[in-house]
Order: C-alpha cells, then structure tokens, then sequence
C-alpha cells in the first residue's frame, strides 16, 4: 500500500499559517468581521434550535439574533463599534465582570429565541454545519468561548486552502518545492485571507473547496479523468454549492475540465460570447446603464465624482485591490496607500512572470479551466451588483469575493517562480516570504491599532 | 541558501522595526468616545437649555471633552459643559462663542481612569445650537429599522498624546476582555509571531530549495505519478 508523505516544507508553512491564522482568530475582537456576527446567529440556530433560519413572521431584527447574542454585542460593545472606526470596543474590565455577572442569569432559553432570518440566511448550511461542531462542544460554556472556538476551529481550513495551493502548484510546475511553498504560503499568509479564515464565515471553508477543485480540474485536464478524481470533483463541487450559491462560477471549469477533448475552443467562446450579450440585455436598468456601472467601476475617469455614490470612488482600486489585499475588521481598517501600490507592482510583476510562460496554443485548455470560473464569478459579482444598485440602491461587491481565486494567484505565482534561474531562486523566495513575513506583521498592527489603541 | 535566510530574517526584522517606528509615531490624544459618527441630532438647544448623557463608563483617563454641533452656517454661542463623577468629581468648563460649527472642544481638568460620569452641555447664548450623536446599542446597518432615540456624542481627550506603542501593554489587557485567553496568552501569542513566523518559514524554504551544489532544482516532472495522456501544461 503506498503511502503519502506530507513533504516536510509543507509541514513548516502549514505550521506557520497555523501560527497565523491563531493569531488572527484570537486579536481580533468578537463580531468584528464582515456579517460574523450572522454567521454565528446562524450556526446558533442549527446547533440549539436542530433547524435553519426560517421567517418566524417575527420583525427580521427581532428574530435574526439570540437575547444571549444581542445581549453579548451589547456589553462587549461590538454594537457601538462595529465597522465605525471612531470608535472602539468594551475596553472596560468592569464591562466584562458586568457580562459576567448578566450571563450568568439569563435563562436557557435565551439562547433559543433567535432563528429568524437574518443577513446570511440565504446560505445553504454547509459550512454552519460545520461551524455548529465547535458550538456544540463548547455548548457549556460562554458566548464568547463559543465563537472563539468556532474561529480557531475554522483556522485549519485555511491550512488546507494552503495544502490545495501547493497541490495545484505541483500540477502545474512538478515537483518544485520552492515554488509550491510560495503558492501556498501566499494563499495562507495573503492577510486578507488569513483574517477572513480565522474568523466565523463560510468563505473559510469556500477557498480550499475551490483550491482543491481546481487542482482536480488541473490534474484532469493533463491527466485525462480517472474516475476518483473524477468523482472527488463532482463532491467537491457539491460540497462547495452546498456553502456558498456563488460557487456556481466553479461550474463552467469543472465542465470544461471534464470535456474539453470534444469541445472545441470557438464553442467555448461562443458560449461566453452569447452569455455575455444575454447578460448584458437582461441586466436590471439595461445594458447601457450596466455599460456605464462596468464604466465606473474600472475607469478612474470618473473618480470622486461618481454618479453612483453607492461605490467607492474607483471600485477597481478601492473594492477589488485594497479588500483583495487587506481590509480588515468590517472593512473599515485599510493600510496605507503605498501599502497596496506595493502589493499592486507585485501582482503585475507575477502576473507578467507567468504569462511569459505561457503558450496559448498550447495551454489555453489548462488556462480555461481557471479563466471561465473566474470570469463567471467577477461576472457574477457585477450583475449581483448592478442588480443591488438598481432594486436597493446599495452596493454589494467586496473585495474577499474574489478570494476562492487565490490558488489561482498562488499558482500564477509557481509558474513565474519557476522560469527564474537557478542562482536567482532562493533569495527570491526569500523576499517573497519576507514580504508575506511584512504585509502580517503590518496588518496584524493596524487591527491591533484600531481596536486597543 | 544562507544568503537567503538572512535575506528573509533580514525583511522580518525590517518589518517589525517598521511597525514598532510606526507604532511610536502614531500618537493618540482621544482616550474614549461614545455616540461617534456624530451623524443624527440628539437635541436643538435653545438659549438655557441643557441635555445630558450620563452613565458614561470611561476607562482611560482625561482632561478635555468635545462635543459635535451644528450652528447652521451662523457662528455658535457659548456653551457651559459640566462634568460629573460618580466619585464626587465635578467640573465646568465653558465653549466660547464664534465657533463655526463642527467639534468643540471644553478643557474640564483631570478625570481618573474608569470613571462614570455624565456630560451636559448648557447652551448660554441667544442663538440655537444642534447637538449631534448617534443611537446607542445599535448597529450602523440596522439604524434604519430601530427607534431608539439620538444621544449626544461625546470624545474624551487627553492632554497629551500617548503613542500606540506606549500603550501595548494596555492594548494586550483590552484585547484580552471577552476571549477565553487572558493577556498572558496574548502576549506568548505576539511573541511568537514575531520570531515564530519567520523562524518557521526559514525552516519551510531551506527544507524546500535544492543545496547550490546539486546542481538545478528537481525537473518539473508531475508531482506523484506520470501523465496519463498527452496534454497540456502551463509553464513547463
């Protein structure tokens, strides 16, 4: 029987990310990540009420949350401080004894009369499921042990969002282990990442599902489909539909990946090309006022002065860059502005190096099996959106959507690495992960800064 | 391979200098605020009119107080603020008039850490002043779909600035409230961090880069087993 062994400097990164994502999951004060505080609600009602969030005919405020939950945001002043950031948390210890004391006196039943729906109830269960394994074994203890539990708990999926970088990076560049550690060390150690991972939120367990999917489609593409891989995408593909409905941008690469022999390739372009007019006819507000939302969106024509105020002043930079690279808390806390034109050079610098190493000829069937998830899911955002601006008048798009793209990037990051010659190898690793080393540290002190100080 | 272990030690360190340098220079006078973004009006004073906020818990020390008016364009009146202590601590301090709206600020004197106090601002001119501040308890998202009343914000400052690095020790012990860590653990925590992460991914490139003598690194050959069929592969 052949056995696998964990190749040992993966074991060093995962323990690193390990070291990371702890870190993340413990700093960062309670509910101050996007919508965890519905998150929790939602893992709550699964583990102490045994259904999903349902509209009980409740006023939706009243019934999203516990009296346990709403009592907690209150003393541990997550209601006052929440994505303002003039404000800061309960640093009182009075307030915490207080909790205490309160916590200690509120009925069994307070933990019970939550179960409405609130901001995540139209995900599928699947990772609240999950989430509820921690719940349930800290079921005794406090509120707050609870969520901390369930963060340190999701912490390992962000070790497999590494594994799944480093597997889709030996797909595609062998067994070059300097390049599959920076693949994965990007995916574990990209900040955005490891504070999204670390905290209770289903897109924890949406990137490895979406990692590992890619490596299958990878290895399928190059490999030809055996019928485990075969079979392991397919539930991997479930499992992913069965967290986030976004996940059905993952579809057309997995289909692709399956079929690619007997497609050709004008037919794939003619399918996007036909979905793309179809979406674009079909959009809420019409084509041109969508044409003119793309408009915004990437140009900084309009900058600060954007008729739709919805949206940051240059989405491109302000939404995609800075959430994709680091917007901590409830996005509110940012690092400075050469922070993300330094991450910005990186990326086009990488995404030069790997490109150069690409045939189209050759590689556009390996290439669709990312390019058509990827275009689907930013497609996907931008109608979302569009559709929000016009029915709600609210955006939508944030950055961490584009997150299940970053074996994606960690393999782009292989593949350029890869090409270097052999007397340039080591120290470019090393700047790589020192600069990871650096965008934690800084990031680790801006959350730290906004909360405590 | 050693010149690239110290090139990443060398980054590490460089990079939590940088923090600590920033940390140093990031100086911060507010020590507590309630009722921040001023964004709703809590009450339109007339001339003697008075509204409070009491019951503030304060847990830093603090010598001034400001508050956030709107003087519809005209220049402010003057206002008394008085701050009282459940310790018996009381003080007055009085906003000049002529200010164009906007923050006001009333030099009160000393107040000690974890104070409980309330704040009341009397307007003493002729002309109307508008209080700003925001409903307590209630999330940002939510201030559309609640009735809970306007209360008046209020920032409490200090005389002298304190740099963020000053203050980590009282950073770890606020961080600690509400987790199932105490401060200690944050510490060993932060510790760690900074030596731990480096240190780790030292160990993971030296493990993984080939020794300079061997020659070039592994060929890019599959990563378990050969191909099944001919295809495609990006970058080889």
């Amino acid at each position: 029987m052949r056995t696998t062994r964990v190749p040992v400097p993966l074991r060093w990164l995962v323990a690193a990310v390990l070291l990371a994502g702890v870190s993340w999951a413990l700093l960062v004060p309670p509910w101050q990540a996007p919508d965890e505080d519905a998150h929790f609600a939602y893992v709550q009602t699964i583990a102490e009420l045994g259904r999903l969030p349902h509209d009980d005919g409740r006023r939706a405020l009243d019934a999203a949350k516990s009296t346990e939950q709403d009592r907690a945001e209150l003393a541990s002043g997550y209601r006052d401080s929440g994505q303002r950031i003039e404000m800061r948390p309960q640093w009182d210890p009075r307030a915490a004894a207080r909790w205490k004391a309160e916590a200690a006196t509120l009925p069994a039943s307070a933990r019970k009369d939550g179960g409405g729906v609130g901001r995540a109830g139209g995900n599928p269960p699947g990772y609240y499921l999950y989430a509820a394994i921690p719940y349930l074994a800290g079921s005794s203890a406090g509120i707050f042990d609870r969520l901390y539990l369930m963060r340190l708990w999701s912490v390992p999926l962000l070790c497999l969002l590494v594994v799944s970088g480093w597997l889709l990076a030996g797909e595609l560049v062998g067994r070059d282990r300097t390049a599959q550690l920076l693949a994965g060390a990007v995916c574990g150690l990209a900040p955005m990442a490891t504070f999204v991972s670390a905290t209770v939120s289903p897109d924890a367990l949406i990137y490895p599902l979406w990692g590992f999917a890619f490596w299958l489609c990878a290895r399928i593409v190059r490999r030809g489909p055996a019928r485990r891989e075969v079979v392991a995408l397919l539930l991997l593909v479930v499992c992913a539909l069965a967290v986030k409905p976004v996940s059905v941008a993952l579809l057309p690469g997995v289909l692709w990946a399956l079929a690619w022999r007997r497609i050709p390739l004008r037919a794939v372009a003619a399918v996007v090309g036909l979905a793309v007019v179809v979406a674009t006819l079909a959009v809420p507000g019409g084509p041109r006022r969508f044409l003119s939302y793309l408009w915004q969106f990437y140009v900084p024509v309009d900058a600060g002065t954007n008729v739709l105020p919805q949206l940051a002043p240059w989405p491109l930079r302000d939404t995609w860059l800075e959430g994709t690279v680091g917007a901590f808390g409830w996005l509110e806390i940012r690092l400075p502005w050469w922070f993300y034109a330094a991450a910005a050079a990186v990326i086009v610098v990488v995404a030069v190096g790997a490109l150069r190493r690409i045939d189209l000829r050759r590689d556009a069937p390996l290439l669709l099996v990312f390019a058509l998830p990827a275009f689907a899911l930013i497609a996907g955002l931008h109608l979302t959106e569009e559709w929000f601006l016009v029915r709600q008048r609210s955006g939508f798009t944030q950055g961490r959507y584009l997150l299940p793209l970053l074996p994606v990037a960690g393999a782009a990051v292989a593949v350029a690495f890869a090409a270097l010659p052999v007397r340039r190898r080591a120290p470019v690793a090393a700047v790589g992960l020192g600069l990871l080393v650096i965008a934690q540290f800084a990031s680790l002190a801006a959350v730290a800064g906004r909360f405590y100080a | 391979m050693r010149r690239a272990l110290v090139l990443l030690a060398a980054l590490a360190v460089a990079g939590a200098l940088a923090v600590v340098a920033v940390a140093a220079g990031d100086e911060r006078v507010v020590a507590h605020a309630v009722g921040l973004p001023a964004i709703g009006p809590a009450a339109r004073l007339a001339q003697g009119e008075q509204l409070c906020r009491t019951g503030i818990d304060v847990p830093v020390g603090f010598e001034r107080v400001r508050v956030v008016t709107i003087t519809g364009g005209r220049a402010g009146p003057p206002l008394a603020v008085t701050v009282r202590s459940r310790a018996g601590r009381t003080a007055r301090a009085r906003i000049a008039a002529g200010y164009p709206g906007g923050t006001v600020e009333a030099r009160v004197g000393a107040f000690p850490a974890e104070s409980v106090v309330s704040v009341c601002v009397r307007n003493l001119g002729v002309r109307e002043v508008v209080m700003l501040g925001l409903p307590p308890g209630v999330l940002l998202g939510d201030l559309g779909d609640v009735n809970v009343p306007v209360e008046m914000a209020v920032v409490f400052v200090r005389d002298r600035p304190v740099s963020t690095l000053g203050q980590v020790p009282a950073m770890m012990r606020r961080a600690a409230l509400f987790k199932p860590v105490p401060a200690g653990v944050l510490w060993a925590l932060l510790a760690l961090v900074v030596v731990g992460l480096p240190a780790l991914l030292a160990g993971a490139l030296r493990a993984a880069e080939p020794a300079p003598a061997g020659g070039a690194p592994a060929p890019a050959a599959a990563e378990s087993e050969p191909s099944r069929a001919e295809a495609p592969a990006a970058g080889r």
